[in-house]
């Protein structure tokens, strides 16, 4: 059968499916529409007065602007139009950031948890009631936003939702969807993949900490993970782990990454930067102790696309203190790295000459040996990064 | 069709035109992807209850009925259906019950039933919608060559079922 004759079927078909179904189509018709709207705007406003004063008495509210989001546009230009979830309108806004009070009704609902990827015996899954915000003292909401991840002109709810077995707490974001007075689970948009990673377990790919959540009118939700191999040396709580926003849509059946870096590790074949790291030289520290000087090249550093970073990182010694310089030139002084702590340092590199020189001064106690210090510091780790990837991570055998 | 208008009296018209003019052809749309005359109707009136709650905005669109479609095509293939939203209140208000469908009005759907989802709403869109191919890929956010393969699959397989369906019912 050709094309043709296919199509004087099927037309055929469709002019008997429309004459025979029309008939039978009894709009429910506008009145109905209008009698709808104001329904759900009385339950709405009730919803919206009981959250204000959950808020006051909870005094806890903390909303970043007022204001849900505006309908999503569909089409705002042409006969039909791409999927709002795969072209973002260029006018999209952040939502709210709800961190108290109701976020959104969450805090007060029974809310279906996905079985956590990690620690899944010590977390809740399954029907699990929410009061305030809290399923008992290891578990809570900590922040939500309202957007419309399907497109259907209805916004869902997402939550940044915490278990604490132990001493961190470990993230999960899950969106939920409205069903009359509770909510249906939509997915888990991410969460903590493994649990904290010392090196060298060499986990850096996964997802190690869910810390901030944030979402715009699109539909798309932005969430902050981070990979924490590069902590253990950090005693101080600094920000040493790599942390980055990624951006996920809802496609229709699962929760997808629409953007930001997609891995932990920056792809080698891509950034062609060499580092080159020198040999540690001892010498007797000014004040007395022991000066230890770590030199790191980083060549081709100018056809980098994002900045570059160099980060020392040591075990914990009493006594030992780091200092770093970046310069652009051997033996010319540079700029002081200011940001880092008794036992890491880190100097962006400057991306305006071919090279990059970097070093590091790690000053020791006197009185401690050379074999001591190498028995204290371990393993020392130099970090490169570019934006807010890793490049290349080496060892410093002092 | 008249034109939108922007100014605030003229809206309430211009929705029941839109409402008139466009809730049968969704509905004929949905029914024939779901096979489910009653599911359909509910789908269309939730839409434009979702329209007319911010009319305001979407009367100023270019083309409000798409935003309608957009939405009713959205609730048909995100499992709306399946959950009760809002819909008790819709069955509250309607209580009159869509009859039985005979026998030559479900040889379509029958047919469409036995496609693949991508399929089915590509020949629903392309035949009963009677969108150009390059609207159905842009409502679909696929390539265009995607759609043609959808459809030439599609319209194959509806056609030797409506032609095997239309020998049987001779037979009879």
């Amino acid at each position: 059968m050709s094309e043709y004759e296919h199509d004087d079927v099927l037309w055929s078909a469709v002019d008997t499916y429309r004459a025979d179904t029309d008939p039978l189509i009894r709009p429910t018709g506008t009145a109905a529409a209008y009698a709808t709207v104001r329904h759900r705007k009385r339950v709405r406003s009730v919803g919206v007065a009981a959250s204000a004063l959950v808020a006051v008495l909870a005094g806890g509210f903390a909303i970043t602007t007022l204001g849900g989001p505006g309908p999503t546009q569909p089409n705002p230009g042409g006969s039909t139009s791409a999927s709002p979830a795969a072209s973002p309108s260029p006018t999209n806004s952040p939502v709210p950031v709800a961190t108290g009070g109701s976020l959104y009704g969450l805090a007060g609902a029974v809310l279906d948890l996905p079985a956590r990827k990690v620690l899944p015996k010590d977390c809740p899954a399954g029907p699990t009631a929410f009061r305030d915000g809290k399923a008992g003292p290891d578990v809570w909401i900590d922040s939500a936003v309202e957007t419309d991840l399907d497109a259907d002109g209805t916004p869902e709810q997402v939550a940044l939702i915490y278990c604490r077995p132990g001493e961190i707490p470990l993230g999960q974001v899950v969106a939920f969807r409205r069903d009359g007075d509770g909510f249906t689970t939509l997915g888990v948009v991410v969460q903590v993949e493994t649990p904290l990673a010392l090196p060298p377990q060499q986990t850096p790919m996964t997802v190690e900490r869910v810390t901030k959540l944030a979402g715009d009118s699109s539909g798309e939700i932005q969430v902050e993970v981070g990979n924490l191999e590069t902590t253990y040396s950090d005693l101080s709580g600094g920000p040493i782990g790599l942390y980055q926003w990624r951006s996920y849509r809802w496609n229709g059946s699962a929760f997808a990454q629409s953007g930001g870096s997609p891995s932990f590790t920056a792809d080698t074949d891509v950034v062609p930067l060499n580092v080159v790291l020198s040999s540690p030289d001892l010498s007797p520290a000014p004040g007395g102790g022991t000066q230890v000087e770590v030199k790191v090249r980083v060549e081709r550093v100018a056809q980098a696309l994002a900045p570059v970073t160099v980060l020392l990182s040591v075990a914990n010694a009493p006594g030992v203190t780091i200092v770093g310089e970046a310069a652009s030139a051997p033996r010319v002084a540079g700029q002081a790295c200011a940001e880092g702590t008794q036992q890491w340092v880190r100097c962006q590199t400057d991306r305006g000459h071919d090279h990059a020189f970097l070093t590091f001064h790690l000053t020791v106690p006197a009185g401690m040996t050379i074999s001591e210090l190498r028995r204290d510091l371990g393993d020392s780790w130099i970090y490169v990064r570019v934006g807010d990837q890793e490049l290349i991570r080496l060892a410093a055998t002092l | 069709m008249a034109p939108y208008r922007d100014d605030g009296p003229d809206r309430r018209a211009d929705f029941e035109e839109c409402y008139a003019a466009h809730f049968h052809s969704l509905t004929l749309q949905l029914n024939a992807y779901l096979g489910n005359l009653s599911e359909a109707q509910d789908m269309v009136q939730e839409a434009f209850v979702r329209a007319l709650a911010r009319w305001d905005t979407i009367a100023r669109y270019a083309d409000p009925p798409a935003w309608v479609r957009r939405v009713a095509w959205n609730l048909a293939t995100s499992g709306w259906r399946r959950r009760r939203t809002a819909l008790n209140f819709l069955r509250r208000q309607r209580e009159e019950h869509v009859p039985a469908p005979g026998p030559d009005r479900v040889a379509l759907t029958r047919a469409l039933a036995a496609l693949p989802d991508v399929q089915r709403r590509a020949c629903v869109l392309f035949y009963l919608a009677q969108l150009t191919i390059a609207e159905i890929a842009e409502q679909e956010d696929v390539a265009e060559g995607t759609v043609k393969s959808w459809l030439h699959r599609g319209r194959t397989a509806l056609a030797a079922q409506l032609t095997e369906a239309r020998k049987e019912h001779d037979h009879v």
